[in-house]
């Protein structure tokens, strides 16, 4: 039968000479790890030759020497490893592994920092939630639509002048469930709404609640919006 | 183009996930399903390029494995995105963070992505990537990273 048959068994010829080429760069007694063939892994070997399996690479990190000479060549160009070990001391397997865990939280925490402002709410951070504006006008426009229910008003200020203010409300999933309608309000209705004014000044409102002609008051409902 | 956009978030699906308060919730679940799915694909190969995740297994092995998995979630999260996009045309070509995610940030990462994709199988052949596989699996988390943050700035803009 062919030596390369199975791939968890060396050839003892390569076997030999990897042992020389060994032991010019490791301790003695890592030779041993060479000698003791490892049950065949078939799949592994087959799909990819250079790989090593775990128990091995955990073998080798254990004892700070690999088993494999590729290994052994990282560890003569003072690999990761070796620079752990010599910063922090040799480390016992438990507390390898604990390290290794803290360096994933690490990870982790990382991740979450750079990726901080994505759970920010993304609804209200044009607008001014510390005050609370009320603007009574007539209704132009009532867009019943994804993702925002939009309000459009126009309003007559002090001087007289027509200003076209914007509320916008949640979804109308949302608005459904409490007691909204898409023809509560229509064109040339009076409303009196209330909510957080846009930051840029701009005559856009956050809506919070609104009166209807008839003396009505409409909130978007219960729960977090 | 105006034209074209009225007409296109004027087509009767679209206009259906506009105003119907279901369909826009579930328009949406597409597009963060399939999300997960590419991105999910795309972040596990970022990061074991950079050395994150089991050494048993290289980068070039997973990322034959998840190849199908990575391009199904492409099409999920595109067709989910396309179909939100016709729901409000109009808004989304005048938002300035969907301007830039759509024509900048994702034709980068895109063509980033699919670069790296095919390194990975010349990369991903030891168990240990060499420095500029790490680094251009890092930039291709940042890309990624840079989209989605776009992506949620457009609701404020």
């Amino acid at each position: 039968m062919a030596v390369c048959g199975h791939g968890g068994r060396r050839d003892p010829d390569s076997l030999a000479a990897a042992s020389r080429r060994l032991a010019r760069f490791a301790p003695r007694e890592s030779l041993a790890a060479l000698t003791l063939p490892r049950p065949p892994d078939r799949a592994r070997v087959i799909r990819n030759p250079v790989a090593m399996n775990w128990a091995q690479s955990f073998s080798s990190r254990k004892t700070g020497v690999g088993a494999d000479p590729r290994e052994v060549r990282k560890l003569g160009n003072l690999n990761r490893t070796r620079v752990v070990q010599l910063v922090f001391g040799e480390l016992s397997g438990r507390w390898r592994l604990k390290s290794k865990l803290l360096i994933s939280l690490a990870w982790v925490v990382v991740f979450l920092a750079v990726s901080g402002p994505l759970f920010a709410h993304h609804g209200t951070a044009n607008y001014d939630t510390t005050k609370l504006t009320t603007v009574t006008g007539t209704v132009t426009d009532f867009q019943f639509v994804n993702p925002h229910t939009l309000i459009f008003f126009d309003v007559k200020n002090d001087k007289g002048d027509v200003e076209h203010w914007q509320a916008e409300a949640t979804s109308p999933n949302h608005l459904i469930r409490n007691g909204w309608t898409r023809d509560m309000l229509k064109p040339g209705d009076q409303v009196t709404v209330s909510g957080n004014r846009a930051k840029n000044g701009s005559f856009v409102l956050r809506f919070g609640k609104m009166v209807l002609a008839n003396g009505q008051e409409v909130k978007e409902g219960g729960g977090d919006n | 183009m105006h034209g074209f956009w009225s007409f296109l978030q004027g087509l009767p699906w679209a206009t259906a996930v506009r105003e119907s308060p279901w369909m826009y919730p579930f328009v949406q679940l597409i597009h963060f399903s399939g999300l997960s799915l590419w991105l999910g694909t795309n972040v596990a190969v970022d990061l074991r390029l950079l050395g994150v995740g089991k050494k048993t297994q290289t980068a070039s092995e997973l990322s034959d494995e998840l190849f199908a998995w990575n391009w199904i979630g492409f099409a999920i999260v595109v067709l989910g995105g396309f179909l939100l996009f016709s729901a409000s045309a109009l808004m989304y070509v005048a938002n300035p963070a969907f301007r830039i995610k759509l024509t900048m940030l994702i034709p980068l990462a895109l063509a980033w992505h699919i670069a790296v994709q095919m390194k990975t199988r010349a990369w991903g052949q030891l168990p240990d990537t060499p420095a500029v596989a790490k680094l251009a699996g890092l930039i291709e988390l940042l890309l990624w990273l840079s989209v989605v943050t776009a992506a949620v700035e457009i609701p404020t803009h």
